[in-house]
């Protein structure tokens, strides 16, 4: 291996990265290299200072706030749930009570009306709030309007 | 009462009753891992509050989503996904602040400026040179240091997290050192 081989992987060596043949050959090349030597400690002594920033400590309430939120969410998404289903059941019945009314609307809106001698009459059909409107009826002859 | 066990299988057990709602094996699970999740992240985002309430997202994220792990890679492999994950959502939040820490900023494990003598207070300048190098450099490359170097973890292991292969881990190192080194050079 020579020197640029090598350097690029002395990470891997101070990491033990190495399958035992590959540590070999760089083992072999650093007995022989002074500068891949030299390398090599200065990446150590990077380890080094990285060693110098401390780890933390988790603070004696982090599992008191945790079980809170994971508490918090758990009452989030109940609560969720009943106001869906009860936005939910509310547009359901008022569907159901608009076509309920629209139907019967329909219903007052027009009347079928047999009168004894065939051709077109104008009916004035009652809506539910009571005011009227014009329908055209057309008997057709034998009286039979359905 | 669980038994306290050392083996990657006790994570896998656990998380399997999390996913059934059992309150009991969720704190095991995060006495067995909030240390070094917090650790991780705080080393990445250089900010303790910050780490603390990211390190809480995860394990939140944990007890909500358990039943999705499915046991294919190790649970620390899965773990440690929601952690890099929550790493660079609050990295692209804080992208027009980046995480720059001065020789002056504060730092809650610093002790105060009047006890600081002599070689406490070099010692002191280092670890923020350290640090404020490490929130330099480019988030790949800051995740594959952490991971590698502060925890220990393999480049397999690494590749795992990251959706990488070693190779690519390997390289993220060379350069991220390479980095390092050059902002560092004048502490030598």
């Amino acid at each position: 291996m020579n020197c640029i081989e090598v350097r690029n992987r002395l990470g891997a060596l101070l990491d033990d990265e190495f399958a035992p043949g590959v540590r070999i050959s760089v083992d072999r090349h650093l007995e022989g290299c002074a500068a891949c030597r030299a390398e090599l400690d200065r990446l150590a002594r990077l380890g080094a200072e990285l060693d110098l920033v401390p780890g933390i400590e988790p603070d004696p309430f982090f599992l008191t706030r945790l079980r809170q939120r994971v508490a918090d969410e758990r009452t989030a998404r109940r609560r969720g749930w009943w106001p869906r289903a009860a936005m939910l059941s509310g547009v359901a019945a008022g569907l159901l009570l608009a076509a309920f009314a629209g139907l019967r609307l329909g219903r007052l809106a027009y009347r079928a009306v047999a009168p004894a001698t065939s051709g077109n009459y104008l009916e004035l059909a009652d809506l539910p709030d009571g005011s009227l409107y014009e329908v055209s009826v057309t008997v057709l002859a034998g009286g039979d309007n359905n | 009462m669980l038994e306290r066990e050392l083996s990657p299988d006790r994570d896998v057990k656990l998380v399997r009753l999390v996913a059934g709602r059992d309150e009991a094996a969720f704190e095991e699970l995060v006495d067995r891992h909030q240390h070094s999740v917090l650790n991780t992240i705080h080393r990445y985002v250089g900010e303790y509050d910050a780490a603390a309430d990211l390190a809480q997202e995860v394990f939140v994220i944990v007890w909500n989503k358990a039943d999705r792990f499915r046991g294919q890679a190790k649970f620390s492999t899965w773990l440690y996904r929601v952690v890099v994950n929550q790493c660079l959502q609050y990295r692209r939040k804080r992208r027009r602040r980046p995480v720059v820490l001065s020789l002056d900023s504060v730092d809650p494990d610093r002790p105060p400026e009047a006890l600081q003598v002599g070689d406490g207070r070099e010692q002191a300048d280092r670890v923020a040179a350290v640090r404020q190098a490490l929130a330099r450099l480019p988030d790949r490359q800051r995740i594959a240091l952490v991971l590698s170097h502060y925890e220990g973890r393999s480049y397999a292991e690494v590749a795992g997290i990251m959706g990488t292969s070693a190779s690519s881990v390997e390289s993220l190192l060379v350069r991220a050192r390479a980095a390092l080194r050059e902002q560092l050079g004048g502490l030598r």
